[in-house]
């Protein structure tokens, strides 16, 4: 709708309550003061075509008026430039515990930070993680989802600072930002802003895993000592988003329940262990670029078995373990979408790895297997996503199907071989691995380091 | 009493930077096209089609066109409405 109003294309939108601010957020990130709305007070998607048009035709006449009605300057001249690089705030106390009190009150109570104490960004600790990277603070970093933020290095780096981040951590959040910053447009919003309890996801490559310490083993995902640099990268990226990228709960991240993958999410591959390439090698990068792959992810599945070892037996039991998408059923990016939908992410454990290659699959071979193992019965996908007007064309038979034709036919877990990646990670002996419902990642080399 | 002084973590928004301004509104619909923008959203569609049949009842000279699209619209829809239609309206639906 901002695109047609850029166009010179008056417009309103009908807008659920709860929306608003979401709203006026999405279309000041694209450079348009609050979105002209009439207000309905229940969301479309939950209710009925009856109750969806009950609630329409009380509000047809305001949508009229504001269609035929000037919107004066007045209400597009509150966004002047701020100067948001030299804004300083002080905070009072009793001592220096009562004014970092202070601080972490107001940050939050401005939701500025993730819910746990922050460290205060001072300008003397902002200097010191900017000597972390060769860029210039002032150089603009990209332009950050959801909110279109201009983020500069100094923004990341005042972000890094409150997230608890080292200096040599400064690169990888920078790189993770430009990752994300050009992920497709439908996979970002989908991400970032959708109801879904959507996360991104980092993982690391390259000889920087090793020289700033990046678990790649025993519990590379979980809190502390272990994994306290990849908490820390993980806390800082959260942070750069929600400041720099106005990724604000309630406003631009609309998730329903939410997760705790967006506090932290932060993991490197076991190159070490891993009997494939690793996952920037397998994507164009030397071995000796380091690299952060932004992964979308939609939750995590925990897989493990008993008294299997042969590979064939190893993929059958990850297989079972998969998930079944139906993104690539659905056209909701549009008719003219090709886009191939969802993806499977499977952290396989280094244990479960090395036999998997012993028995003779390349990666490649082994996420043929996948997509070949992973079904599951046409019914399922039209349970889960029934507007037939929004499925392809080419799996719209589907739908025609009679329902115990639908039970017994099966369909593919995703699109195809591609939309499996498999990266090893985790503790070197007895093999758990992760299944993450996930998207196509976006990789970015990580440059810069002082 | 002590003194804690931090710097703002907090960008401005593009929106912030290049604003637009809002499309000049006709003085009436009389022989304008209409456009109802689709988001894909379930029901969303059903909301756009009665508030496009309240308006060519009320000013019957509208000519109300229905884009199925998706968030954000794909170009080629986007560019057929915008060469096509006067005024739009949308629905958040989800």
């Amino acid at each position: 709708m901002v695109e047609l109003e850029k166009a010179g294309i008056p417009t309103v939108v009908i807008l659920s309550d709860g929306f608003q601010h979401d709203a006026d957020a999405s279309a000041k990130a694209f450079g348009m003061g609050p979105i002209p709305r009439v207000e309905v007070p229940l969301v479309y998607n939950n209710i009925t075509t009856e109750e969806a048009i009950a609630q329409t035709d009380p509000v047809v006449d305001e949508i009229v008026e504001l269609l035929t009605r000037h919107i004066s300057g007045e209400e597009i001249e509150n966004r002047a430039i701020q100067d948001a690089q030299d804004k300083r705030f002080v905070f009072k106390g009793g001592d220096q515990f009562g004014a970092l009190d202070s601080f972490n009150a107001d940050f939050l109570d401005r939701d500025w930070g993730d819910g746990f104490p922050l460290i205060p960004p001072t300008a003397e600790r902002v200097e010191r993680m900017l000597a972390g990277t060769t860029l210039p603070p002032d150089e603009v970093v990209c332009t950050l989802p959801p909110g279109n933020g201009y983020v500069t290095v100094q923004k990341v780096a005042v972000n890094s600072v409150m997230a608890g981040a080292e200096p040599e951590h400064l690169p990888v959040v920078i790189a993770a930002c430009k990752a994300i910053a050009k992920m497709d447009p439908f996979e970002v919003r989908g991400l970032l802003m959708s109801t879904s309890a959507g996360a991104p996801l980092l993982v690391v490559n390259g000889p920087i895993r090793n020289e700033i310490g990046i678990n790649y083993r025993r519990a590379t995902l979980g809190p502390g000592k272990l994994s306290k640099v990849n908490v820390a990268i993980g806390r800082a990226f959260t942070l750069t988003l929600k400041n720099g990228g106005h990724w604000y709960p309630g406003v631009l991240d609309m998730d329903t329940i939410g997760t705790p993958r967006k506090f932290s999410f932060c993991v490197a591959e076991n190159e070490e262990d891993s009997p494939w390439a690793p996952f920037h090698v397998e994507n164009g990068f030397s071995p000796e670029q380091s690299v952060v792959s932004v992964f979308p992810s939609g939750g995590e599945h925990d897989h493990g078995n008993q008294g299997v070892d042969t590979a064939d037996g190893l993929l059958r039991s990850i297989a079972a373990a998969c998930p079944s998408g139906s993104g690539y059923i659905a056209n909701l990016h549009g008719e003219f979408d090709e886009s191939p939908g969802g993806a499977t992410l499977v952290f396989v454990a280094p244990a479960h790895a090395r036999p998997i290659a012993a028995g003779g699959f390349t990666k490649h071979a082994a996420k043929e297997f996948l997509h070949n193992h992973v079904k599951s019965p046409a019914s399922e996908m039209v349970a889960h996503f029934n507007v037939p007007e929004k499925v392809r064309y080419e799996w719209r038979w589907v739908y025609d199907l009679p329902p115990w034709e639908q039970e017994r036919v099966m369909l593919p877990g995703q699109h195809d071989a591609s939309r499996y990646y498999l990266v090893c990670v985790g503790a070197n002996d007895r093999a758990k691995n992760l299944i993450i419902g996930s998207g196509t990642p976006s990789l970015a080399e990580i440059t810069h380091r002082a | 009493m002590f003194e804690l002084e931090v710097v703002n973590p907090v960008s401005p928004q593009r929106g912030e930077v290049n604003a637009f301004p809002y499309a000049l509104r006709p003085d009436s619909l009389k022989d304008k096209v209409v456009g109802l923008m689709w988001n894909g959203k379930a029901h969303g569609d059903d909301a756009l089609r009665r508030a496009g049949e309240l308006i060519k009842q009320a000013e019957p000279s509208v000519d109300v066109r229905f884009y199925s699209g998706a968030l954000p619209f794909p170009d080629p829809v986007r560019k057929q409405a915008i060469s096509e239609i006067d005024v739009a309206v949308g629905c958040t639906a989800d």
